[in-house]
């Protein structure tokens, strides 16, 4: 046998807790096996912003790293977001019994688990079984780390054959790749014959996954809960048994399911978005706006952090405080919180500040606090002007907004100068006429005061507000016409303005079409059309 | 809150202070001149045996209550000696000789068969050994073996009348151990712990864990 000191001469360690005693005496320890290159991190963010810029061969991690992410967190970042190599080592320290920590999924498993206190002949034994497997089986773990799928089947089964000692870490990486081709009868295969020698509980899950997805979902639930018997933190069943009864159309049990594989292990932010997103399906708000919360907490320095999260968290917890602004006091502040932190943090998204402001409003319309929310509309507003190509559903978003606070006018204003989809002609049968209408002729009434005190290009923006609308009226129309014809009848009136003030009246006279002789509004008409022939012909000549 | 998730939540802090205790006595070990540790030692060695002793209780407490110490591949060997390694300090007159060949390969709950071993050492130290020797046999299941040199057990031991050994210790070490190997148990075969006595004087206690 080769000598039970493995030397990590030539490989790259990072070594993560938070203790600095604990820190120094690994590195120590590593030192003595022969490290030479160890970095050090003091929690989970220095820790994934190191292995994101380096590559490391060996990761020694305590499990718990106070206050913020733990170590399988990190772990499950790293494999996540493909920044550790297939053969990459993590080794979990634990300052418990390995049984007190909440398992990963299945692939974020670390490679091994180390009690607290560790000593170094311990930990030298423990590396050197490790990277004994390794080499044992190096050309498996080269193929998975080319993602050479089908090579690493064929190679896994024939080092079955050759090695059965190494069924157990070769069932681990095979059994998956079989699930991830959808060959789940042969994995069904491999995690059984290793099940014929050990009750593992790792690989009697990847069974129930198989009986599932094969359409067994009744045998997988049971077999689920005989794991869970022997082994009740064992978290992953739980989300596995709440897919299967959402697939089988049970949604509420599926949400209780998941709940308590949250409460057991409340710091897994995929699994508490799963959990959103069926809370929100449900509509129970409360769970999902403690679910949304989370999600934004815990992945706010990862790579699971958008923007997304921020709002379906606002959205959720604005179902609540709608319907008790009281009670929910605390929880406002905390979306209006997350939301500026939106803000802050997507700065050069005009797209999702969009979105922050618009919710921003109705939070702050829920809170009652009206002058914050139109403030916030305002803002929504302004920035949208400024965006050189909103998308369809920012238009969407923001007429929305506009009708819910009564601005029926800007709204439809938007909504016309977007392409039609549906959505939008839904909203457009949301916009009320009467309030346009009235817009239309309170404009119409600023102009005419304004035309009565002389302020003539003041009344012609106000004119031309008020027709800019489809249903303005003959009479406005008259006065837009009658605006231009007066500016243009000035003594003092530039040539070319004259110009092009006829030519836009055009359009107008156009719109009005043809008027009886018996309306009351002919006279009135007819006098206009006279001075605009005039006009032209004084231009003509 | 229920009294015994109490009591849990106690031992648990006792465990966690103990271990800090630990850590600072070695470090004040590492910094004070040679001549003044014989001062120290004993206290780093009963606090070493009280965080036993709470190591013993939580395991007791949580095989009763949760029944979740995963099980996996392991090596006796290595956990033999991390088993050495850890009483090391703590009795650094006795001899250790692991004799486990370092190929056998087991399916166990590494952190439970560790408490196991570290127990029987701890007993043989009170029994007043010099020399300890750990040894394994794979058939059908695993033997664990371990010789000492003390004074071995009382006959009512042997007898199944009392399950301590009375040397100052908390009196739950065998109790520990034998709970350890029931919980190892198959569903056919159940786990085992066998006390003797060995014609040359000194205990021998077998560690038996069928296949799982």
């Amino acid at each position: 046998m080769p000598p039970s000191k493995p030397s990590l001469d030539n490989l790259r360690l990072l070594v993560i807790d938070d203790m600095v005693e604990a820190r120094s005496s690994i590195k120590r320890m590593a030192t003595e096996l022969g490290a030479k290159r160890i970095d050090t991190a003091m929690d989970g963010d220095q820790a994934t912003e190191l292995i994101r810029n380096n590559d490391y061969d060996l990761i020694l991690s305590d499990y718990n790293l106070g206050k913020g992410r733990d170590g399988q967190q990190v772990l499950e970042e790293a494999r996540y977001s493909g920044r550790l190599r297939y053969d990459s080592v993590f080794v979990m320290i634990t300052g418990e019994n390995a049984a007190d920590m909440v398992m990963g999924a299945l692939e974020y498993e670390p490679d091994a688990y180390l009690t607290k206190p560790i000593t170094m002949g311990m930990l030298g034994q423990r590396l050197w079984r490790i990277f004994e497997i390794r080499r044992q089986l190096s050309p498996l773990y080269q193929a998975m780390n080319r993602r050479q799928q089908d090579k690493a089947i064929e190679l896994a089964n024939s080092l079955l054959l050759e090695m059965p000692r190494m069924l157990g870490p070769i069932t681990r990486i095979l059994g998956p790749l079989y699930m991830h081709k959808e060959e789940y009868n042969n994995a069904i295969r491999v995690y059984s014959s290793l099940l014929n020698e050990h009750k593992v509980s790792w690989a009697r899950l990847g069974q129930a996954i198989c009986l599932h997805h094969l359409g067994d979902s009744l045998s997988a639930i049971a077999l689920l809960k005989d794991i869970l018997r022997s082994h009740p933190r064992y978290v992953q069943c739980y989300d596995w048994m709440a897919r299967i009864y959402l697939s089988m159309g049970d949604a509420d049990y599926a949400l209780q399911l998941l709940q308590k594989a949250a409460s057991i292990s409340p710091k897994a932010v995929l699994r508490q978005s799963e959990l959103g997103q069926l809370a929100d399906r449900q509509q129970n708000w409360e769970v999902a706006a403690n679910a949304w919360e989370q999600v934004v907490r815990l992945g706010r320095h990862s790579c699971y952090k958008n923007a997304e999260s921020y709002f379906r968290f606002a959205d959720a917890a604005n179902q609540l405080i709608e319907s008790d602004r009281v009670t929910y006091k605390r929880l406002s502040d905390k979306v209006a919180r997350a939301l500026n932190e939106v803000l802050n943090d997507f700065s050069q998204q005009p797209a999702i500040q969009l979105r922050s402001w618009l919710a921003q409003g109705r939070l702050f319309k829920s809170c009652a606090q009206p002058d914050k929310a139109r403030h916030a509309l305002l803002m929504a507003e302004q920035l949208y002007h400024k965006m050189e190509h909103p998308a369809a559903g920012d238009t969407i978003a923001l007429s929305a907004a506009l009708v819910q606070s009564g601005n029926h006018v800007k709204a439809k204003e938007l909504l016309q100068a977007m392409e039609a989809i549906d959505e939008r002609d839904q909203l457009m049968q949301e916009l009320d006429e009467a309030v346009i209408r009235q817009h239309s002729d309170e404009t119409n009434a600023r102009g005419v005061s304004l035309y009565e005190a002389g302020d003539l290009f003041a009344a012609m923006r106000a004119f031309d507000d008020a027709i800019s609308h489809q249903e303005a009226g003959i009479s406005v129309l008259l006065n837009a016409i009658q605006v231009r014809v007066s500016i243009a009848q000035g003594k003092q009136c530039d040539p070319q303005l004259r110009q092009s003030l006829i030519v836009q009246c055009r359009p107008l006279f156009q719109r009005i079409g043809a008027i009886a002789s018996t309306d009351e509004r002919y006279d009135r008409y007819h006098r206009l059309r006279a001075s605009f022939t005039r006009l032209l012909q004084e231009a003509a000549q | 809150m229920k009294f015994e998730y109490m009591v849990g939540a106690v031992i648990h802090d006792l465990k966690n202070q103990l271990q800090t205790l630990l850590a600072c006595e070695q470090e004040a070990l590492s910094h004070i001149p040679e001549q003044y540790h014989d001062l120290l030692k004993p206290i780093l060695q009963n606090t070493n045996r009280l965080q036993n002793d709470t190591m013993q209780m939580m395991t007791l407490f949580r095989m009763e209550k949760e029944r979740d110490f995963p099980m996996d591949d392991a090596w006796p060997h290595d956990t033999a000696l991390d088993a050495i390694e850890s009483t090391q300090l703590q009795f650094p007159n006795i001899r250790f000789v692991n004799d486990i060949p370092e190929e056998i390969q087991a399916f166990y709950s590494e952190d439970l068969i560790h408490l196991a071993l570290v127990t029987l050492i701890t007993n043989s130290a009170q029994a007043g050994a010099t020399r300890i020797r750990l040894s394994a046999v794979q058939d059908n299941g695993l033997t664990i073996r371990l010789e000492d040199n003390g004074h071995g057990f009382d006959q009512s031991v042997l007898n199944g009348e009392q399950i301590t050994t009375k040397n100052g210790g908390s009196g739950l070490g065998l109790y520990l151990i034998r709970q350890i190997a029931e919980h190892h148990s198959s569903s056919d075969t159940a786990g085992k712990v066998r006390c003797s006595n060995l014609p040359k004087g000194g205990a021998e206690v077998c560690l038996f864990l069928p296949v799982l």
